[in-house]
């Protein structure tokens, strides 16, 4: 596990963040542990409508989104969003928090187009590692008919397994420089199943 | 076999994150460390209020509940889960989270099983009675014994 540089600087208090999530006290500890985390005042919304709507007046640069909103209304949102016109709001990185998080919504929550997955109770360290991450790495954003969003492929996860890929890309690297400084996935890099310790 | 594009949009997020000033990791912990401390009275009181609504509606849910009442108490067993350790009450995290596979198993099965969601409800009021002192291992004893009620119930 790589972990966080306990001395590095990091700065998110110009950053425009939307949060997502149904009024309850689990509200209150996300607003304030990115508050902690340097960010001014995240914008909340308490429904996907609410949400998309202010999408579209201003520029995000994080969104973290509670999972269990009623009707999956999270996958809704970050789906629509990801195929919406609304640049450069449709590549803003995701983050869904989730509680009980079962396998089937796991799998829902990667082909929505959701960046990362965070288990709650939320660990400020842990929504921190996710935030550097996304904050450094260089996924490239695909479009498909059925889905759209953050390649669902980590490239150091591609190296690691040694096999030859099926895209065309898989055999170019654009940037070769970036992808030698690319840093470690997280430890559960694609979508975290484990409960996060605070 | 549809076309696919790929784009590489800028990250606007690492940009802001490298501008100067701003915490160290260290101090920003440290700051979210002390700011969940202080919400933790209010978490404990709405922690208490969650899993008093969980025994009335966990109650009423008979031999034969409707979608939206199973979904109720599932709902609020994830609040249980999602808030308990920063009440100070980590001990409901995995009661909480062995209702919800119950439920969600359930659920997803089309089948009830009452007696399973009795069980959890009781060890929820046991972990949750403050005249009976509980060890570490007795609490972890209610949550393994929870835990073979789901793996029973969903096998």
């Amino acid at each position: 596990m790589a972990g966080l540089n306990e001395s590095a600087r990091f700065n998110l208090e110009k950053a425009s963040v939307l949060l997502l999530e149904s009024p309850s006290h689990a509200l209150d500890i996300t607003a304030q542990i990115l508050g902690a985390l340097g960010v001014r005042k995240p914008h909340r919304c308490k429904t996907p409508d609410s949400a998309m709507k202010f999408a579209q007046t201003l520029p995000l640069d994080l969104i973290v989104c509670d999972a269990g909103l009623p009707f999956g209304g999270a996958y809704d949102f970050v789906a629509n969003l990801r195929r919406s016109n609304m640049e450069p709001n449709r590549y803003c990185p995701v983050v869904l928090v989730a509680g009980h998080t079962p396998m089937a919504m796991i799998g829902q929550a990667r082909d929505c187009g959701a960046n990362f997955v965070i288990a709650k109770p939320i660990s400020p360290r842990v929504l921190l590692e996710r935030i550097m991450w996304m904050g450094q790495e260089s996924r490239p954003f695909v479009e498909l008919d059925s889905y759209v969003g953050p390649d669902r492929r980590f490239r150091k996860a591609d190296k690691a397994v040694e096999k030859a890929g099926r895209r065309r890309d898989d055999q170019e690297s654009p940037d070769p420089a970036a992808a030698d400084d690319a840093p470690e996935p997280p430890p559960s890099h694609e979508i975290s199943l484990k409960k996060a310790q605070p | 076999m549809s076309a696919m594009i790929v784009r590489r949009p800028v990250n606007r997020l690492a940009k802001l994150m490298r501008a100067p000033g701003g915490p160290t990791v260290q101090q920003a912990l440290a700051e979210a460390d002390a700011r969940l401390k202080a919400t933790a009275q209010a978490g404990h009181t709405e922690l208490q209020r969650l899993l008093s609504s969980i025994q009335t509606l966990g109650q009423a849910l008979g031999p034969s509940p409707t979608e939206g009442q199973i979904d109720a108490v599932y709902g609020l067993s994830d609040e249980v889960l999602s808030i308990a350790a920063v009440a100070g009450s980590p001990d409901f995290g995995p009661a909480a989270l062995s209702l919800c596979e119950l439920l969600d198993g359930l659920k997803a099965r089309k089948v009830w099983n009452a007696s399973a969601v009795q069980v959890h409800l009781d060890g929820l009021q046991l972990l949750a009675d403050p005249s009976v002192a509980h060890s570490p291992e007795q609490t972890q004893a209610v949550v393994d014994g929870l835990r073979r009620v789901v793996q029973r119930t969903l096998r």
